[in-house]
């Protein structure tokens, strides 16, 4: 019996005239962890949903140890031996945890037409159990938990049935780093089996740590299979982009470099979630906040902005002379501010582009008492062109975007509105390599013109490469500073963090 | 660049449909003040519908407008103006509208155009607005089920239009009957059911004189309680549970609301009902006993007002009607006994669908009509209407 | 360039609505509809709607919507027919009026923004209100106004008042603040605060908007009535709101809500009604087929969320 699970040969398919998979062929071993990196709209989202069977091919094969595999749907799919976990919310509201973990098998539990719910819920509680994730009651309603339990709970559904592949697409970017562990140890776990396991991610440190092989897609064609000894950062991200990656990924120096001129400040800043918050942001300073995700970093830059008020203490600009005591003020004393939740928070996705990036600024667009168009379009395409926003036209839905373009569009306003500081909430968040490039680029040329950055991030590559200091924020108070001249690594911010 | 397109489109499709019409209109007369290019030379189609060879005579277009036709009220007056079709030139519309006075005007304004011959109202909300739009386009009108306020009547007077009314102004002798009635049943405790004060001035009227006769009775007590249709029926239930009533009498829909209540809350044998507007469920409450006396005024308001438009439109009213604003008092039907009950039904208002019978029967509405009687006189018209009452019903019909 | 044909399908179908409803009843009503008599009857007909639906198209840009209009149409006409009993002055009626919508405008705003999500809840007690104090004042007898203030009831000024109105939200809506704002704030008002929108501010000013509309409908349905009963006015707030419908409004609001969902709706609703009723359909069947063909276009204009293609 050969070593390959999976083959996948001549892989087309395609969505009325764009050309998602253009002849995809890959093969997967046994005892392997998979890894495909590709830019948005490389194809490799759509390789898995056709593995997974959510979606039919156009023309190619493909077999599954050994026999055809055309797997009608997931479920079909399921039963062969091959599961998914996906990105977005993938449990079902309402009903227990038990109850998510066995949906659509709960005849197993099923006696005289009864469900046997203690049964069910002893099952459940020793899935995840094997699986090392805690504190989860198997009874209690899955909307008491957050996020990433969920979504850890959502994992242990998919290895119940014990597939022999797992694909695991984009889902860490949404996990902490205790999420990410339970995922690596699976992972690991599975290949000590002799199972495989498809690994989709945007993270390359990430996938060059955790996969044997890695699987470059570009366009939807495969550039190259790499094995690990082949690991090389700068490489593998010129083969995703298709060209050199001008300058520098990240910052080139490594000095830390800012005015004495404050620009924003907390003192003895306090509320439900952080403590005593005291820290000084500097005019031509970029300011890492980095925590882990329930640590308060995303609080501090909602308290920074002025979404929220602190309880006690103040947020002031100093250089401006002013309190930061809401959001329009602060937006008007030249303060930007850029969501986590962006779809949620910072977009308003069923409407164009335009009026996205204008939103702010129709002061600035006024010609006598009407917003002029004429000026409008100018403003906006201005930012589409500096952010190389790609978009058909400034007229459409920002629903249609990508990830990356949609956070150009949410930079856009606060770069056309020529704020002074900018405070950003995990800006490069399911943002691919190029785009993520071309941020890093933009930042350190603000930092250059003398605005100052705040960033808050829970990526730890990005802040050691990116930020002049360095402020790690433990279960709401901060605990620990470094600074970019220093020698700063993970390790020791992690150390902090924890 | 394409908001313009757009709004080229627009302007195109809009000429296209412009054109189109006015190859569809045909037709001979211009209409008033027709804009330049765009209006349609038309003729009205009114006028060529009257031409409509369906009888010897011009076909009346009239267009009646109440607020409900699915009641029993609204499906009756349809029956009668069935009837009437079947045995005169005319052909009636029935147009719903709301209570609302700008609506009604609306609507009125619309029919006017729509070309009718005639509009048979019984939203009267907004009176001199429409009444003077029907003035404006000649077009005769009347009012149907009810009568107009008093603080109108001079306006109507001065309109050429108007043909007046047939209706009960005055309901407080009808509150006195039901009154005397309940006494002479031997009932002590008497509840009053109407609807909201100020709703309906028949309501009005029939509460006042309920209270007139029994305040001067010192050894009965009774109740008056008013509400919204809505909340009405709940509302009785609510007062006969703890009131002890032995009489429920209600201004409207005796039926719905006081036999209602009484077979509700079994109350059969203890209570009884009396009131207005009667519909087929009487007879079985009739029978078992527990209505003793019920009215109604539905016999002949469909063919009083055929008449009184018909001759107005035929250009030659009944001699002698008066200049000014008139109504005819119609008397109420009353049933109080079973044998009362079957000379209703067998003279006024059968349940057999088969054989419907009219108290004003096609006979007696072509001897008020000029068109066949030019000598019909308008107090003959008059006193023939105020006598229908049953016994005079039979009378005619023996 | 890929043309969004569903985008451009949706964005049409109310041109599309208006030239097929009024070719449909001009070909059936032999012409009748278009008559210069007729054209009164729609004037008439759509003033009201139309006015106040330029201003409340405010409102349910933002997602909400107005329950209120029918009632403070009804207390409006109401206050100015009590002064003009009582003082004879029709400029001073005038002034009450518009006094007391742009009044109850704010309060209703107010309230209405407050409660956020659930603001339809503080309109509909609103509503109760305004209705019940005509109920109140209804049951005292119907009041009228004197026949000769009629003459303010003329189809030219009403054209003209409507023309202004047209031009002026038309410059409020898609090149002010207000219209864009309220738009946003329907879009996403999370966001929508955050970029720095008093979202509280607009809302209210929305409302306020609507409120001035209703009081100068009010004003015009007062003269051309002259008299005020408990039903004055009742049923216009889902007359304005089939008419926005009709002309593809989203309920949810947003960048969707345009310009022409008021005016191609009205026009739509009310040459549908009107035609109707020159062609001689029964009652009943008018009411079905306004159903029908309600429940239609809010399908057709529904946008479901779109799936996430796998990229």
């Amino acid at each position: 019996m050969s070593d390959v699970m999976l083959k996948i040969k001549n892989l087309e398919k395609s969505y009325d005239i764009v050309r998602a998979l253009r002849g995809v062929n890959i093969e997967v071993s046994k005892g392997e962890i998979r890894g495909l990196i590709g830019e948005n709209g490389s194809g490799k989202s759509t390789v898995s949903y056709i593995i997974s069977g959510m979606q039919k091919t156009d023309s190619g094969t493909m077999t599954f140890m050994g026999e055809i595999y055309e797997p009608k749907d997931a479920i079909d799919a399921g039963k062969k031996g091959i599961a998914m976990v996906v990105q977005e919310m993938g449990t079902i509201s309402g009903i227990s945890v038990a109850e998510n973990i066995f949906v659509g098998k709960e005849d197993l539990f099923t006696k005289c037409g009864v469900v046997k719910r203690k049964k069910m819920n002893k099952e459940a509680a020793r899935i995840l159990e094997a699986l090392g994730i805690r504190n989860i009651n198997p009874n209690k309603l899955i909307d008491a938990y957050t996020f990433e339990e969920r979504k850890l709970i959502e994992i242990a559904r998919a290895m119940y049935e014990s597939p022999k592949l797992l694909i695991i697409d984009e889902t860490t970017t949404a996990l902490s780093h205790k999420g990410r562990d339970v995922l690596y140890r699976l992972m690991d776990q599975m290949a000590k089996e002799g199972k495989a396991v498809l690994f989709i991610s945007h993270d390359l440190e990430e996938l060059m740590e955790h996969c044997n092989v890695l699987t470059i897609l570009r366009d939807g064609e495969i550039i190259d299979h790499l094995t690990k000894e082949k690991y090389e950062s700068n490489v593998i991200k010129k083969l995703m982009v298709g060209r050199e990656i001008e300058g520098d990924y990240y910052r080139a120096d490594h000095t830390c470099t800012y005015d004495e001129e404050i620009v924003l400040e907390m003192k003895h800043v306090t509320n439900d979630v952080v403590f005593d918050i005291n820290f000084k942001l500097h005019r031509g300073e970029i300011l890492g906040f980095s925590g882990l995700s329930e640590s308060g970093i995303h609080d501090i830059g909602r308290l920074a902005f002025g979404i929220n008020k602190p309880v006690y203490g103040e947020v002031t600009l100093p250089s401006k002379g002013k309190k930061v005591k809401d959001s329009r003020r602060s937006m008007e004393a030249g303060v930007g501010y850029v969501s986590k939740n962006r779809d949620r928070e910072s977009l308003i996705l069923e409407d164009s582009i335009r009026n996205n990036i204008a939103i702010n600024a129709y002061d600035l667009l006024k010609s006598g008492i009407i917003i002029s168009p004429k000026k409008e379009k100018r403003y906006v395409d201005e930012q589409v062109n500096t952010l190389r926003i790609k978009c058909s036209s400034s007229e459409q839905y920002v629903s249609t975007l990508s990830g990356g373009n949609k956070q150009k569009v949410a930079f856009g306003r606060w770069i056309g509105m020529d704020a002074d500081v900018l405070i950003l909430d995990c800006p490069t968040r399911g943002v691919d390599i190029g785009v993520k490039s071309a941020m890093y680029q933009l930042m350190t040329k603000l930092k250059k013109e003398g605005k100052s950055i705040l960033i808050i991030s829970e990526e730890l590559s990005e802040v050691i490469g990116m930020c002049d200091r360095v402020l790690v924020v433990r279960d709401g108070q901060i605990s620990g500073e470094m600074r970019r001249d220093e020698a700063m690594t993970e390790q020791s911010i992690i150390e902090y963090m924890i | 660049m394409r908001k313009t397109k757009k709004l080229t489109a627009l302007m195109l499709l809009i000429a296209l449909v412009m054109g189109v019409v006015s190859a569809c209109g045909g037709g001979s007369t211009e209409t008033e003040g027709a804009k330049a290019d765009s209006e349609t030379k038309n003729n009205t189609a009114a006028a060529s519908s009257s031409e409509e060879t369906t009888g010897e005579a011009e076909e009346l277009k009239i267009a009646v407008v109440m607020y409900n036709w699915a009641d029993d009220q609204g499906l009756y007056l349809q029956q009668c103006g069935a009837y009437l079709e079947e045995n005169f030139p005319v052909k009636f519309e029935y147009i719903t509208t709301g209570q609302d006075a700008d609506e009604i005007i609306n609507t009125i304004d619309e029919l006017c155009t729509a070309g009718y011959d005639g509009i048979m109202n019984a939203m009267t909300a907004g009176f001199q607005s429409w009444a003077q739009i029907c003035e404006d386009n000649g077009v005769y009108f009347s009012i149907l089920l009810t009568t107009i306020d008093e603080d109108d009547e001079e306006f109507a007077s001065g309109l050429e239009y108007f043909c007046g009314s047939a209706h009960r102004s005055d309901w407080t002798q009808l509150g006195r009957d039901y009154a005397n009635q309940a006494l002479e049943a031997g009932c002590f405790n008497i509840l009053y059911a109407g609807f909201a004060e100020g709703m309906l001035k028949s309501n009005d009227q029939m509460i006042k004189g309920f209270k007139e006769v029994m305040d001067t009775r010192a050894d009965v007590t009774y109740n008056v309680i008013t509400q919204y249709p809505d909340n009405l029926f709940e509302a009785i239930t609510t007062e006969l549970a703890g009131g002890g009533y032995d009489c429920v009498v209600t201004s409207v829909s005796v039926m719905d609301f006081g036999v209602g209540n009484i077979y509700a809350n079994d109350l059969v044998g203890t209570t009884s009902a009396i009131g207005h507007n009667v519909d087929e469920t009487l007879d079985e409450a009739m029978e078992a006993g527990i209505v003793i006396y019920a009215t109604d005024n539905l016999t002949s308001i469909m063919n009083m007002n055929y008449v009184m438009i018909a001759n107005a439109v035929n250009g030659k009213e009944l001699e002698g009607t008066p200049d000014g604003y008139w109504n005819i008092e119609t008397p109420s039907v009353a049933i109080d006994s079973v044998e009362t009950l079957s000379t209703y039904r067998e003279y006024v208002r059968s349940t057999d669908e088969d054989n419907p019978t009219y108290a004003f029967n096609a006979d007696e509405v072509r001897k008020f009509l000029t068109s066949e009687n030019p000598d019909a006189t308008f107090s003959e018209f008059e006193s023939f209407i105020v006598e229908t009452t049953l016994e005079k019903i039979v009378e005619r019909h023996q | 360039m890929k043309t969004d044909y569903k985008k451009l399908i949706s964005d049409f179908i109310p041109y599309i609505a208006v030239v097929v409803v009024i070719v449909f009843f001009a070909v059936v009503t032999d012409g009748k509809l278009l008559q210069a008599d007729n054209m009164k009857n729609i004037i008439n007909k759509i003033f009201s709607v139309m006015l106040i639906s330029l201003g409340a198209m405010f409102i349910y840009a933002h997602g909400a919507m107005d329950l209120t209009i029918g009632g403070l149409l009804g207390n409006c006409a109401l206050v100015g027919s009590l002064i003009i009993l009582s003082t004879g002055s029709v400029l001073l009626a005038l002034v009450c009026i518009v006094a007391l919508g742009v009044a109850i405008g704010i309060i209703n705003g107010a309230l209405a923004a407050n409660f956020k999500d659930l603001s339809f809840l503080p309109s509909l007690c609103l509503m109760f209100i305004l209705r019940g104090i005509l109920q109140y004042m209804g049951n005292k007898g119907t009041i009228k106004i004197d026949a000769s203030y009629g003459s303010y009831d003329n189809v030219g000024v009403k054209v003209l008042v409507i023309a202004i109105a047209l031009i002026l939200t038309y410059y409020l809506f898609d090149y002010t603040k207000l219209g864009k704002y309220n738009r946003a704030i329907g879009g996403n008002d999370i966001a929508s605060g955050q970029l720095g929108i008093n979202v509280f501010k607009y809302k209210v000013l929305a409302y306020t908007l609507t409120g001035f509309a209703v009081s100068i409908a009010a004003f015009f349905s007062m003269v051309r009535s002259r008299s005020i009963s408990a039903e004055t006015g009742s049923g216009l707030e889902f007359d304005v709101m089939v008419a926005l419908i009709f002309g593809g409004m989203p309920l949810s609001g947003g960048s969707r809500a345009r310009f022409h969902c008021a005016v191609l709706g009205c026009i739509t609703a009310t040459v549908l009604s009107n035609g109707m009723t020159l062609w001689g359909i029964k009652s009943e069947t008018i009411s079905l087929i306004k159903g029908i063909l309600f429940l239609m276009l809010v399908y057709l204009s529904y946008k479901k969320s779109k799936g996430v293609l796998p990229r």
